[in-house]
């Protein structure tokens, strides 16, 4: 018999190997969580996994999902936006990248009306990611700029992270939704500017629409497209935010108005039918319950790690620390970083922000800005393989010639901008801080 | 000796002041008792969402998986409608009242009674002290102002707003906030002035109505499995039921000096208005109350007694606080 | 035997396909109730404890009634940066093993959560709100019958493994 930790560390271990030889993600979870949490600490613990998997089934906040994914998937039954991602690269013209520049511009306007990543990753994914193939874009660029475009919405406020992070770290909801808007749009920013700067580098990997094709498309032509495929997904973005903004909708409910919205617009297309609002509802069942499946696997995990004080883990770990403030801030950003390798953000959070917290805030660091250098760091957590939530939601509605390596390949770059924004965040804390100062939030 | 291990969840998240953390919270709670016990009872502490999501608790507790949790009994209301009682009822007894009916009223008798069928007992172990009636956008100036409200508020005095035309929303504390901010309701009820601050609701919303007539004295419930109990020797029942007990004060005290340093700063420097309902309102809630309570009381037994405990040992003690509290802070305090 | 396999793949197949579907009017109620509740709170102040509940009680229909259908869709997402490569003879393996364990997990599930929801229901527990739905352990037993579902639709995707697995080597050997 071996202590706890060991069958923790073991754990890990397993769940690398099942997740490598390609058992699926929700099995994987769960198997390794029994397997060690039995041999750990027998079963006792496991009868507090109803009461998880009813917390995860219960849990009001996953409302947005289906809310999300139904106009996520009308937009796409209904074809309109099949050439929204064209008309978006005749608006480029001949800039290389700016269909890609557009997805991360959609992941802003998403951002700003969900806390859900996989939500904007999946309507991302439909929308977009079969005609960014079609036009020639690199598997790999393409996957990488839909997860860190998803990604962004758990940055850009309301998002559930700061949502969590407020009640851990007992900070006002408001102030931490205002801090966040600075690095998320800086982190937005960083994104673009490094899609248009690899767009002149490599122009392969992200071609323009051929010269031929933009010149066939008249700039009236151009504009009428324009009004009918690209105006109303923004619309319904629109009308989502427009709901929270003017106090019609709490965050969580209110993309019930985006959904409502694209039925609108299919039906004033004259596309609605009573088969595609059934092929609609059914595709979103599906999405939303698979999604629900893997959380409700990694409650296993989850509550095995636990069990196995592996928390404990992280406590040795920390006890080898030189001392500092600045080496401890890192300290806990690489830990977090690390953690989201391996378990996913709700679990970090719980485990690693309690354990540094005190010791911070003894030092006299800003809570508010410690809150931001988390919420950035626990982007790269969806990103990192092998476990990282969108890069599962994004294999889950990506064309099957896109393989999960594609996808792994295509965020690296993306995860290195995260750290690069977390320096910048880092450095210039005003970043965060000036806006909850200047509205007084 | 043997040795203890057990583990206490609660229904708040781990950092939470005044549940989680400082004085008189479950944190401390097991700290005292694993000093009192020289070690002997060691309870490890998890917040909401560690082991269990918030509102698990009973039912881990009544499995055995953990032996104790920490909440509120008002939590359990879907399971046994008598739990209302222990934590607090809309026009209830004060911080002294509640515990004169708990230590010495038959109250903690009642507690073990309601929770007998379920293999569990429990005790006082904190209080909130008189909390808030809630933030406004808008003024209440009667009974009419109420109608059409849109109002945060969970539980019995959402259904006693909800009978003067107040629309109850539901929503989870992280977006209170937000949804108060941008109007999507008019009114928000949370904690009081410590609490409420740290949501920022001051932010929102400039009326803060007083005081809690929906929660006039908030119990905290240590809540334990009796199988693990009756394992406990004499020694480290006694050292629980005293270390509950310092806390039930410790708790209360620190509530009661962090409102007032929290309601000064609201009231003088973020220019929060704070004022007691009128008394026409307050007038309808209680006819409404009267209603509601009586409604399920008349539904089961065992809530009818408990309530008929309460109200029995309420009546004497408004007899007794109007000439000793009551004359005391408006006659005498100055 | 062959036939008698298939038969009852089908008939697995069937149910799970008929539950999956049925979850569609689910997810269009849930997603028209929670636009009612926006708009009608919003025109009419109007609004209800038990309506809003009625919400998430419908999210947990659809999840754990859709989730065997999803995974019988071949949904369950895996990384397949090596199962890629691997041989007709390993994947066949791997998905042999997977679908085992998936139904010791689905059978572990429902052992552990039968408890909890005969617990719920002894004591006919209701909405801990006084204006909400009354029946919460209906939403808790929820949780073993979509396990229910889960461990059967791994059955039938046992058997259906195994049968492919024997048709491609009898086919090899012609
Ligand atoms: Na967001
Ligand atoms: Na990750």
């Amino acid at each position: 018999m071996f202590e706890p930790q060991t069958y923790a560390i073991l754990m890990l271990v397993g769940f690398f190997v099942l997740l490598m030889l390609g058992v699926p993600v929700a099995t994987t979870l769960a198997t390794v969580g029994f397997l060690f949490g039995y041999l750990g600490f027998g079963d006792s613990l496991f009868n507090l996994l109803p009461a998880r998997i009813y917390g995860v089934v219960a849990g009001y906040q996953w409302m947005a999902i289906p809310l999300f994914v139904f106009m996520g998937v009308m937009l796409e039954k209904s074809r309109l936006a099949d050439d929204l991602l064209d008309v978006m690269g005749h608006i480029a013209g001949g800039v290389r990248g700016g269909m890609g520049v557009g997805i991360i511009l959609f992941g802003v306007l998403m951002g700003a009306t969900t806390g859900i990543v996989g939500a904007t990753i999946i309507t991302l994914g439909l929308l977009t990611l079969p005609t960014l193939i079609r036009r020639g874009y690199d598997k790999s660029i393409a996957c990488g700029a839909i997860c860190a475009s998803g990604t962004l919405g758990q940055i850009i406020p309301p998002s559930l992270i700061l949502i969590l992070l407020s009640d851990i770290m007992q900070l006002s909801v408001g102030t931490l939704f205002a801090a966040a808007v600075g690095p998320g749009l800086l982190l937005a920013g960083v994104y673009i500017i490094f899609l248009l700067v690899l767009g002149m580098l490599k122009p392969d990997l992200m071609p323009p629409l051929p010269q031929a094709e933009r010149d066939a498309v008249s700039r009236k032509q151009l504009w009428v497209r324009f009004w009918k495929v690209v105006v109303p997904p923004i619309m319904l973005v629109v009308a989502v935010l427009g709901s929270i903004v003017g106090g019609i909708a709490a965050p969580t409910e209110a993309a019930s108005m985006g959904a409502v919205g694209a039925i609108l617009i299919t039906i004033g297309a004259g596309r609605f039918k009573w088969q595609v609002l059934k092929e609609v509802a059914l595709e979103t069942s599906k999405i939303t319950a698979i999604m629900m499946f893997i959380l409700m696997m990694a409650q296993v995990f989850a509550l095995a790690f636990r069990g196995l004080h592996g928390e404990d883990l992280i406590v040795r770990m920390f006890e080898w620390l030189p001392g500092g403030v600045n080496s401890d801030i890192w300290f806990m950003m690489a830990l977090i970083f690390v953690l989201g390798f391996f378990i996913e953000w709700i679990e970090i959070s719980y485990i690693a922000v309690p354990l540094f917290l005190p010791v911070l805030i003894n030092q006299g660091v800003d809570p508010v800005w410690l809150a931001m250098l988390i919420t950035v760091n626990l982007q790269s957590s969806f990103l990192t393989p092998p476990f990282g939530w969108a890069l599962f939601y994004l294999k889950g509605v990506a064309p099957p010639e896109v393989t999960i390596r594609d996808i792994y390949k295509g965020v690296v770059p993306f995860i290195a901008m995260q750290a690069l924004t977390l320096a910048l965040v880092f450095f210039y804390p005003q970043i965060a801080l000036w806006l909850p100062k200047a509205i007084g939030w | 000796q043997t040795t203890f291990n057990w583990k206490m969840t609660s229904a708040y998240g781990k950092g939470s002041p005044f549940y989680m953390d400082g004085p008189g919270s479950a944190t401390d709670l097991a700290k005292r008792i694993r000093e009192m016990s020289n070690g002997r009872l060691n309870i490890q502490v998890f917040g909401a969402g560690e082991l269990i999501p918030a509102f698990e608790g009973f039912d881990a507790v009544r499995a055995g998986t953990v032996e104790m949790n920490h909440a509120n009994s008002y939590f359990w209301t879907g399971k046994s409608a008598a739990a209302q009682y222990f934590t607090a009822v809309p026009f209830g007894l004060n911080f002294q009242g509640i515990n004169g009916w708990l230590y010495d009223g038959g109250g903690q008798e009642l507690w073990n009674e309601v929770y007998a069928p379920f293999g569990m007992v429990a005790m006082a172990c904190g209080n909130t002290g008189v909390q808030m009636t809630g933030w406004f956008k808008k003024e209440i100036k009667d009974v009419a102002d109420l109608k059409g409200l849109k109002m945060r508020i969970p539980g019995l005095a959402g259904k006693v707003y909800a009978s003067l035309g107040v629309d109850v929303k539901v929503l989870p504390g992280g977006e209170i906030f937000p949804a108060l901010e941008r109007g999507v309701i008019d009114a928000a009820e949370f904690v009081g002035p410590f609490q409420d601050r740290r949501l920022g609701l001051h932010k929102a919303a400039k009326y803060y109505y007083t005081t809690g007539w929906h929660e006039s004295a908030t119990v905290s419930e240590l809540l334990i499995n009796k199988a693990a109990w009756d394992k406990l020797p004499a020694d480290l029942k006694a050292i629980v039921q005293n270390a509950a007990a310092a806390c039930n004060v410790i708790g209360e005290a620190w509530c009661q000096k962090h409102n007032s340093e929290a309601m000064d700063d609201l009231i003088k420097n973020q220019g929060v208005i704070a004022r007691p309902l009128p008394d026409s309102v307050i007038k309808a809630l209680r006819t409404e109350t009267d209603k509601v309570l009586a409604e399920a009381a008349a539904k089961d037994p065992l809530t009818k007694k408990v309530h008929d405990s309460y109200m029995a040992f309420k009546a004497k003690y408004d007899r007794w606080s109007e000439v000793s509290e009551e004359a005391y802070h408006i006659k005498v305090r100055g | 035997m062959n036939t008698a396999a298939a038969a009852v793949v089908r008939r697995i197949e069937g149910l799970i396909d008929a539950v999956g579907r049925a979850t569609l009017y689910l997810c269009l109620a849930m997603i028209g109730l929670v636009a009612v509740n926006v708009l009608l709170r919003y025109s009419l102040s109007f609004g209800s404890v038990w309506s809003q509940e009625l919400e998430w009680h419908l999210l947990a229909a659809v999840i754990l009634l859709g989730m065997s259908h999803a995974i019988q869709r071949g949904d369950n997402v895996r990384v397949d940066v090596f199962y890629a490569d691997f041989s007709p003879r390993a994947k066949f393996v791997v998905n042999l093993v997977s679908l085992g364990l998936l139904l010791l997990i689905a059978l572990l599930f429902i052992k552990l959560s039968l408890g909890y929801v005969a617990q719920s229901y002894a004591i006919n527990e209701t909405s801990a709100d006084p204006g909400g739905i009354p029946f919460r352990w209906a939403v808790k037993g929820l949780i073993p019958v979509g396990f229910g579902l889960l461990a059967l639709q791994t059955v039938g995707a046992l058997l259906k493994l195994v049968l492919v697995e024997k048709q491609r080597l009898g086919a090899g050997h012609v």
